[in-house]
């Protein structure tokens, strides 16, 4: 079998995808278009999976991303095993790359804080592995780092999760929390330390250390994966657990919230503009684009809300394919990473290259593509709150956040630009297009990129739905 | 009702860019001429659409969920039908179309052909786009598609060949270089206006969050009572800002000070592309948004008395931009710069038209002409280009030192370039005369006096530079490089029809217009002022105000006239007959005009060089110095934790490794060169979660 176990990868993590959208069709017409299984789980309460408004887009991008990952992890896997090691290798990766796929739709599926806990640390530990394994240069290292980094955020988190049982008397089944037992300063720490342990995984400005290093030494595959799917799952529990569950308390810091995220998109894209290694500068990217995302959720509005998650869902297919165009130029570029090496690409693999564009464009946020809805949305949030309740802060924090966009333009045509074009040299004068297993992947995110950029009601529309129906906050 | 005409106008050329891509798939001959035809469908469209269909907004359900919570209108997709929006679109398609055809013959035999003629239908079909569309949401589709064109076809060339530069190589100003690659100049052109598209974003947002809707024609219906959008903003004292903001947009995208930079860069793109961008798209988008939103704007200040700082920036913009960009088009060594800056020179005249139309009693008479001004200007600037395209081409330069004595051999391209520039000089009674005399009469009456005195020194430099180029490319002796490229066998000759039928016709076109203006101005009037968004109360003070004595409207013709001729001769005496040579070696003031005013240094300087130096600090002292020298020091805290827990390690850890590598596992060999000083952390760090979990069943489901 070898590198070709990846194709057994690919058709089981088919299975999900098909089986979403076959939970959403069921869910039509219930409210929030949910459906979900539940399942005793004593003594803690239910353990149940969820399909719905909010958790449908998430999952579809979760899904589609790691079934079309495993395709392109075949050649890159096999560059980076060879030949001459055992087939278990292969076995191994394969093995760990599911496990990791079933931790993160296992966290966006869970009903229960616990389960949900749980399974946010099984998605840790295969990608752990992942990354000391096959990663590059101080690899061990590295994925220690990841390692405390965010289990440090996730026992915070647990602390809170752990809180929240203990005051409502062992209740932790989402639906059934009523915070109202919480007196309103606990609800605080609650939200605060929660916060936190998702901060570290969206490595918002202060706890982004381990970002850059893990994204950019992890196996490639291992990267696509992290970067657009895991680190937003953050995002999504914040929507999920404390906007649904402590809206008020939640809204309390969301101005504090909206500075950080501020920070967080410039500071994130002054370190892209600044790298030399595709997939360190791509790491910074994400950290910007983490911090859009919690922009978004810190309006506290449905438009914020509706538009953080669609922004997981764009930043997801954007990001997938600029990592997998890295992928592809290391494979294609004998492992040159380093963009002053590289150049006029663009005639030698135009397929990855109008990906890339493709791509690059989604991030900057232009019309036609998904980036454009999710940017706009989540920006229109957060004038909207700043009109809602008119101060200074909030007017200045939401003109800032449109500016952090040029930042982004200016790093995304740049890279473009020293990759692509200008002419070619030692380098890459001799380097071919990828193979089909990379550039089918990269074709398809390109074309789910544009059609959800142009009618991007499938998945806007349910989300919009779904923050509309968190208290409080989906008011306006 | 619904009607699918005026929504083919934009589809037919995106679909025609899709269909490319196929099409060249079977044949290089069919892909072409399947382009230029899908234009041409586009163009008789708009026609068809302009006479036959009834103005109106034309929707479909597009984003039903996307409405505010507190209510607002579903977000709906519309084409919206009126007098501004046909006579934009007419003049878009048909010029976009000559420069079609054009390009069949200018492009022959490039590699990048199918890329090509992809983006010039996308271009074609955003322009068409942003213009039809009858909300701010997909008028912004537009704006940004076209954008996105204009930087991938200045790109056209992004191998970057020295030939394709744009620039004097080796010039430099305050030690930035001033020659720039395609590829660059490409990406200038992206990044420089999207800082006018943020602000045009943040004042479509500040509207749409008081508003609910990106429509047109609610937005304007909105000014009035409970819902009034224009008051809520007004509260807070936002309006005004909101306006100058929304303007912001166009600032960028029309190439006004101060971000009118990367225009002249732009010129690294094919011939035909600089013409489609100056003449038919691009950079009339953002005249036509103010043109849109100005009637609105006008109805939402007046409510406030705010008038004056909103029109007042639009038009002393207008005018700035018309005076700095004439001023340095005097000094310019290639031709397509000198064409550069007299377009972002006369786009200053059409904003100055729109701005003083909100300063003065009569709005229609400075909004028309702003208008009208973008009618002639596409006409005879796209005539310009297209013959310069060719005059380049044949000189094997882009530089005009390097031409001279062209008319001896490129007979119908001399007249054709002649007429036009006549025509941008305002020589009567070719259609730039009537147009610019508009503007200007416009701004006089206004009560506008230093804005006027601005634009009549325009009109003298426009003359002169005019003239300079034209002396210094058709007449005179033929250059040196000139008689190498006739040694070597170049191709100096007329250029084929295919190319000098497109760019005669518009030179006649200029002519016919210049001839029927006088006798259709005031029927195009009054079709533009029922466009739906006029403000009655607009219309009403036309109807009002008393028209200024035609003796009046005569002087200023007689002085414009008089000015334009003077700055034109004073070309002809300095440039004709190759009298005057340039040369680099220039005086402090050429030097300083030649370089930009220094400008597009400065900016290098600050906006890039600074932002840069910025990030790298940033980088070396915060990143690394600190978020970095941190992630190193918690490691080693935990690394301390498990050497004195070495003894657990040696004998239980290490124990169970050994046992499981020796079954042959792989994984093992994972483990056993993680372990050292690792794996500890490693089952500490769930050790803590589980102990936690476990005290919460043991106590409290426990206790439950």
């Amino acid at each position: 079998m070898r590198q070709r176990t990846g194709y057994l990868s690919f058709a089981t993590l088919l299975l999900p995808l098909a089986v979403f959208l076959i939970a959403a069709a069921r869910g039509q017409g219930q409210p929030q278009g949910a459906y979900q299984e539940l399942y005793t789980w004593a003594p803690i309460g239910f353990f149940g999976l969820r399909v719905d408004n909010l958790s449908f887009p998430i999952l579809f991008t979760i899904s589609l991303l790691t079934a079309l990952i495993s395709l392109f992890s075949i050649p890159y896997m096999h560059h980076k095993i060879g030949d001459e090691e055992s087939s278990q290798r292969y076995g191994l990766y394969f093995a760990l790359y599911n496990l990791y796929a079933l931790g993160m739709l296992g966290t966006v599926l869970a009903t229960n804080l616990i389960q949900f806990y749980a399974f946010f640390e099984i998605m840790l530990v295969p990608s752990f592995f992942l990354i000391a394994e096959w990663g590059y240069g101080d690899k061990e290292r590295i994925s220690l780092m990841y390692f405390i980094w965010t289990h440090v955020g996730a026992l915070v988190l647990l602390v809170g999760i752990l809180l929240t049982g203990y005051l409502t008397g062992g209740v932790t089944d989402m639906a059934l929390i009523n915070p109202s037992s919480i007196p309103s300063t606990l609800r605080l720490i609650i939200v605060a330390a929660m916060c936190f342990g998702f901060f570290v995984k969206m490595a918002q400005f202060g706890v982004h250390i381990w970002l850059p290093y893990a994204h950019a030494e992890a196996p490639t595959p291992v990267s696509a994966l992290l970067s657009p799917a895991m680190i937003g799952i953050g995002g999504y529990a914040i929507v999920r657990i404390v906007m649904t569950i402590f809206p008020e308390a939640f809204l309390t810091l969301s101005a504090f919230f909206a500075a950080l995220a501020v920070v967080t998109m410039f500071y994130g894209a002054a370190m892209a503009l600044v790298q030399d290694d595709i997939k360190r500068l791509l790491a910074y990217s994400s950290v910007s684009q983490m911090g859009y995302i919690l922009f978004g959720l810190a309006a506290s509005d449905s438009f914020g809300v509706a538009g953080s998650m669609f922004q997981y869902v764009s930043h997801g297919t954007a990001k997938g394919i600029l990592f997998m165009v890295a992928g592809a130029i290391i494979l294609q570029a004998h492992g040159e990473r380093s963009i002053k090496k590289l150049g006029g690409l663009a005639s030698r693999m135009p397929i990855t290259a109008t990906a890339a564009f493709i791509g690059f464009l989604a991030i900057v946020g232009l019309p036609a593509t998904n980036g454009f809805f999710s940017e706009f949305v989540l920006f229109q949030g957060a004038f909207i709150r700043a009109t809602n309740t008119p101060t200074i802060f909030r007017i200045s924090v939401a003109v800032l956040g449109v500016v952090a966009t040029a930042l982004t333009a200016g790093y995304s045509l740049w890279t473009l630009r020293r990759i692509f074009f200008g002419p070619t040299n030692e380098h890459t004068a001799t380097v071919t297009e990828a193979p089909l297993t990379v550039t089918i992947p990269l074709i398809v995110l390109s074309i789910v990129t544009i059609l959800l950029g142009i009618y991007p009601e499938p998945v806007l529309g349910g989300l919009f739905n779904a923050a509309r129906a968190i208290p409080i906050l989906g008011a306006i | 009702m619904f009607t699918l005409a005026p929504w083919l106008i934009w589809i037919t050329p995106l679909t025609g860019a899709l269909l490319t891509l196929v099409l060249a798939r079977i044949h290089s001959k069919v892909r072409n001429y399947a382009a230029v035809a899908f234009t041409l469908a586009a163009a008789i469209l708009a026609t068809y659409t302009a006479l036959t269909v009834a103005p109106g907004d034309y929707q479909l359900d597009w984003m039903p969920s996307f409405r505010l919570a507190s209510g607002g209108s579903p977000l709906r997709a519309g084409v919206l039908v009126d007098p501004l929006s046909m006579f934009m679109i007419n003049i878009v398609a048909w010029i976009s179309f000559l420069i079609m055809v054009y390009s069949l013959g200018y492009m022959k035999g490039d590699d990048g052909l199918t890329r090509y003629w992809f983006f010039m239908n996308l271009f074609i079909g955003n322009m068409l786009l942003l213009v039809l569309a009858d909300n701010l949401l997909m008028m912004f589709f537009g704006w940004e598609g076209v954008g996105l064109c204009s930087y991938a076809l200045i790109g056209h060339y992004y191998k970057d060949q020295q030939e394709y530069w744009v620039g004097t190589p080796g010039d430099q100003a305050l030690g930035m270089p001033q020659a720039y690659p395609p590829s660059h100049a490409g990406m200038k052109a992206f990044v420089v206006t999207r800082i006018g598209d943020i602000a045009l974003l943040i004042a479509i947002f500040l509207i749409y969050a008081y508003a609910g809707t990106f429509n047109y024609n609610e937005l304007a219906s909105k000014l009035s009572g409970g819902g009034n959008w224009a008051a809520s903003l007004a509260r807070l004292g936002l309006l005004v800002p909101t306006a100058i903001l929304f303007f912001g947009g166009p600032i960028g995208k029309s190439a006004q000070f101060p971000l009118q930079e990367w225009l002249p860069d732009a010129m690294a793109g094919p011939t035909s592309v600089s013409a489609l961008i100056h003449a038919a798209t691009m950079v009339k988008a953002g005249v036509f948004l103010t043109g849109r939103m100005g009637p609105v704007f006008y109805a939402a200040l007046a409510q406030f008395g705010q008038l004056t700082p909103f029109f007042g920036t639009i038009a002393w913009i207008g005018v700035i931009t018309a005076f700095l960009a004439a001023i340095q088009a005097t000094v310019q060594r290639e031709i397509k710069k000198v064409l550069a800056y007299s377009t972002v020179s006369q786009i200053g005249y059409m904003m100055l038209g729109l701005g003083v139309a909100g300063l003065g009693t009569d709005f229609l008479l400075g909004y028309t002409a702003g208008l009208f001004h973008v009618m002639s200007h596409a006409v005879f600037k796209a005539s310009m280009f297209l013959a310069a395209g060719w005059v380049l081409h044949a000189a094997e330069s882009r530089f005009m030192d390097e031409m001279g004595g062209l008319s001896q051999v490129l007979r119908l391209t001399t007249i054709s370039m002649f007429i036009a520039g006549f025509s941008l000089m305002g020589i009567p009674p070719l259609s730039g005369f009537w147009t610019k005399d508009q503007v200007l009469f416009a701004s006089y009456s206004a009560g506008q006096f230093v804005l006027y005195a601005l634009a009549l020194a325009t009109v003298l430099l426009t003359g002169y530079y005019t003239m300079r180029m034209l002396g210094m490319t058709f007449t005179g002796k033929p250059s040196h490089h000139l008689q190498e490229v006739v040694e070597h066998g170049g191709h100096l000759h007329e250029a084929g029809l295919v190319m000098l039928v497109p760019y005669f016709l518009l030179a006649i076109g200029s002519v016919a217009i210049g001839i029927a203006f006088p006798f259709i101005r005031d029927r195009l009037t009054t079709y533009l002022s029922s466009t739906i968004l006029i403000p009655t109360s607009a219309t009403a003070v036309v109807q009002a105000s008393p028209v200024p004595g035609l003796s009046l409207e005569l002087l200023l013709t007689i002085v414009s006239v008089v000015v334009a001729a003077s700055g034109a001769a004073i070309g002809y005496y300095r440039y004709f007959g190759g009298k005057h040579p340039f040369t680099m070696k220039m005086g402090a003031v050429e030097h300083f005009l030649f370089d930009r005013l220094y400008l597009n240094a400065i900016y290098y300087k600050i906006f890039v060089n600074g932002m840069m130096l910025a990030a790298h600090a940033l980088y070396r002292y915060i990143e690394l110095g600190i978020w970095n020298k941190l992630n190193m020091i918690v490691p080693q805290r935990f690394y301390r934790y498990s050497e004195a827990s070495a003894t657990l390690d040696t004998r239980i850890v290490d124990g169970a490794v050994t046992g499981i590598a020796t079954s042959g596992s792989r994984l093992s060999n994972l483990l056993r060169r993680l372990q050292t000083g690792v794996t500890e952390q490693y089952i500490l760090g769930f050790a803590i979660g589980i102990f936690l979990l476990l005290l919460y069943m043991i106590f409290v489901i426990g206790a439950s």
